[in-house]
């Protein structure tokens, strides 16, 4: 056993039991293996995201992450301050995480595996410090605990009163080198992590739901995570995939997309959240997966609020309209320079950005109306009067729109501006073809 | 204005009646385009806070033309100009020879009456918008109320057209007319304006409309210099 939820502990499981004997104690106990592998993933996952923090961030096995912040503590306010964002970012991430600082990485990991949450800042201290560390505390290997326990070896202050050459001689050269590198009296060199070039991370719910609100609260941390992986190499997305799985049944796969590339954890949870609500979950949903397929850069701070205040804001309730009601319900739209009037303007994808009316050159089409109908309405033509609601008096016309041989769909029409005796004003035509009248726009 | 209206509404003034369009807190409105209609409004021109219900009935499209030049100085900032669920399509070129900017405006054609009401608060909200235009046929007091709520939370103007029959519902709405189509124009019955008196009809000729010039009190300013100045 290596972790138990209260309910357990309640009925005296404890750490370190055998799978047996925890349920002899509670017979439906539910357990699941350890997965290592997993873990290990997770750490690297870790890796990757604190790389927001600070460019040297190593993975010291098996669950540990070394992050030289020497370098950040000015970008972060001091370290006081890094240090509670740390705590904080890791909690919304959902992780439990103890921090500890030293002046060297051996000196920090120790402190850490030990779970002491201290701040070391001065080499002069860490021999002070470390030194009240009891040894079984320490991640060595159980035979070295054993050995020092055996001579009588409680705490590190101890270990450092014996000569070197008969630690070195009792406990390996290794033992002797690792105390060197704590108290920065060797170098320590550590490989920093490299993050995969693609973004891909999975969670696995606590317990199946179907309930969206859980599912948004558990995609939230897979955004938090991908945007830290983005901050850490100045990129963003501008598209990623969220997949729900359920059981044995196929995952199901939800694309969101957003106008620009950022990394604005808000946004995308808005997106998510309104993808989510609308989704017909069949199965209960026991993992989402996220993945970020083509990572690109964006300008040095863009990225993050800033850019959610600036150039995102006005096409992010787009996207929640797109999210929530189709690709297909917003559009933009353009005039076309084209004679026939169903053809004369069309929808385009919405961008303020283009001043259409400057780069359009807009022939001087005589009035057009207002109000166009998608689809032409029959008009009743009777003793040389046209009908709609009353009588309607020709105010000028005719216009003759034809297309020729070459038109797929050829039309000879004669318009007209009508108007009722109320004032209303309408276009006509005479589909000159059909011989029948028709209205197809509205003036006032 | 009337002179013997002027001089009553200066009797009354000095025997201590105040008109209600006289009130001063009334905030200065954006320019409508047409002379008769800034005057009997009481910050001279549409309000720029809160919704503006727009009562009357297809197929006359007076209301909308009566916005035209109000939205053609909307569509000179870089802020959408959302249109909700019209009844047909806005037509393009009409739009572009009235003087709108066309890559300001947005159609939404949502497939529910509902989904319009949603979008257009969104809209409304987003403070993205220099002025969101709604056509709802079916909608009930509670939902104009929303959208005066959303209004108010953010700038931008808000327009509803609705049936004429719906005035006789109550509404939350800042301004309410009613528009109907005359030879040549249009006459405006303005039921309901907050901070003033329900004035009589008003009328407007479509060739008297003037330019619309920059109103100090629109609130439809560029997007990114408002974000740059905050």
């Amino acid at each position: 056993m290596l972790h138990a939820n209260a309910a357990a502990r309640q009925q005296g499981v404890q750490q370190g039991m055998s799978v047996a004997a925890a349920r002899a104690l509670v017979a439906d106990i539910q357990h699941c293996p350890r997965d290592h592998v997993a873990e290990m993933q997770t750490l690297q996952r870790l890796a990757a995201w604190a790389g927001q923090y600070t460019s040297m961030v190593s993975v010291q096995m098996p669950h540990a992450l070394l992050l030289e912040i020497g370098g950040s503590l000015q970008l972060f306010g001091g370290m006081r301050r890094l240090w509670s964002k740390l705590a904080q970012d890791m909690g919304e991430l959902g992780f439990e995480s103890l921090l500890a600082v030293a002046p060297t990485p051996t000196a920090a990991y120790w402190l850490a595996y030990a779970q002491q949450s201290v701040i070391i800042t001065a080499r002069a201290e860490i021999m002070h410090v470390l030194g009240r560390l009891p040894v079984a505390q320490l991640p060595w290997a159980p035979v070295v605990l054993d050995k020092l326990q055996a001579v009588g070896l409680r705490y590190m202050r101890d270990v450092w009163r014996l000569p070197r050459e008969g630690l070195a001689r009792r406990f390996g050269v290794d033992l002797l080198t690792q105390m060197d590198q704590a108290l920065g009296h060797s170098a320590d060199p550590r490989s920093a992590y490299v993050a995969p070039a693609t973004f891909s991370a999975a969670i696995t719910l606590p317990a199946p739901t179907t309930d969206s609100a859980a599912l948004v609260f558990a995609a939230q941390r897979l955004l938090l995570e991908l945007a830290g992986f983005l901050r850490a190499r100045g990129a963003g997305v501008q598209y990623f995939e969220l997949s729900c799985s359920a059981g044995r049944s196929a995952a199901t796969k939800i694309t969101i997309g957003t106008a620009h590339a950022h990394r604005h954890v808000e946004q995308w949870r808005i997106l998510v959240r309104e993808h989510l609500e609308k989704l017909q979950i069949s199965a209960p949903v026991d993992g989402l997966q996220l993945r970020a397929p083509q990572i690109e850069t964006v300008a040095d701070r863009s990225g993050d609020m800033f850019d959610a205040q600036n150039a995102g804001v006005s096409t992010l309730w787009l996207e929640r309209v797109r999210a929530r009601l189709g690709n297909d319900v917003i559009n933009g739209v353009c005039a076309v320079a084209e004679h026939r009037p169903e053809y004369a303007w069309h929808t385009t994808p919405p961008d303020l950005s283009v001043n259409k009316n400057q780069t359009q050159h807009h022939h001087a089409l005589p009035d057009r109306p207002l109000w166009l109908l998608a689809q032409p309405l029959a008009i009743r033509a009777e003793r040389g009067r046209l009908w709609y609601g009353g009588v309607l008096h020709k105010v000028r016309g005719p216009e003759r729109i034809e297309s020729g041989w070459w038109d797929q769909r050829p039309m000879t029409r004669d318009y007209y501006v009508v108007e009722n005796v109320a004032g209303i004003r309408y276009w006509v035509f005479r589909d000159n073809a059909e011989g029948r009248w028709f209205l197809h726009g509205v003036f006032w | 204005m009337n002179p013997h209206l002027s001089a009553q509404a200066t009797q009354w003034r000095q025997a201590g009646v105040w008109r209600g369009r006289d009130l001063p807190a009334t905030a200065l409105g954006v320019a409508t385009g047409y002379a008769p209609l800034d005057n009997a409004l009481p910050g001279h021109g549409w309000p720029t806070q809160g919704l503006i219900e727009m009562l009357g009935d297809f197929p006359a499209a007076s209301g909308l033309r009566l916005l035209l030049p109000t939205l053609a100085r909307l569509t000179q900032t870089r802020r959408w100009l959302a249109w909700v669920a019209p009844p047909h399509i806005p037509y393009a070129p009409a739009l572009a020879a009235q003087g709108l900017e066309l890559s300001r405006v947005l159609l939404v054609h949502p497939r529910r009456a509902l989904d319009g009401l949603w979008v257009a608060e969104q809209a409304l909200r987003s403070n993205t918008c220099s002025a969101v235009l709604l056509w709802a046929q079916d909608i009930d007091t509670r939902q104009v109320r929303k959208l005066q709520l959303a209004m108010e939370a953010q700038g931008g103007m808000g327009i509803i057209f609705r049936p004429a029959s719906a005035a006789a519902q109550a509404s939350p709405a800042t301004l309410r007319v009613h528009v109907a189509a005359t030879p040549g124009g249009a006459e405006i019955n303005i039921l309901k304006c907050r901070g003033a008196w329900a004035a009589s009809a008003v009328h407007v000729d479509w060739h008297d409309v003037v330019a619309v010039p920059v109103s100090p009190a629109s609130t439809a300013g560029d997007i990114h210099a408002q974000r740059a100045a905050q």
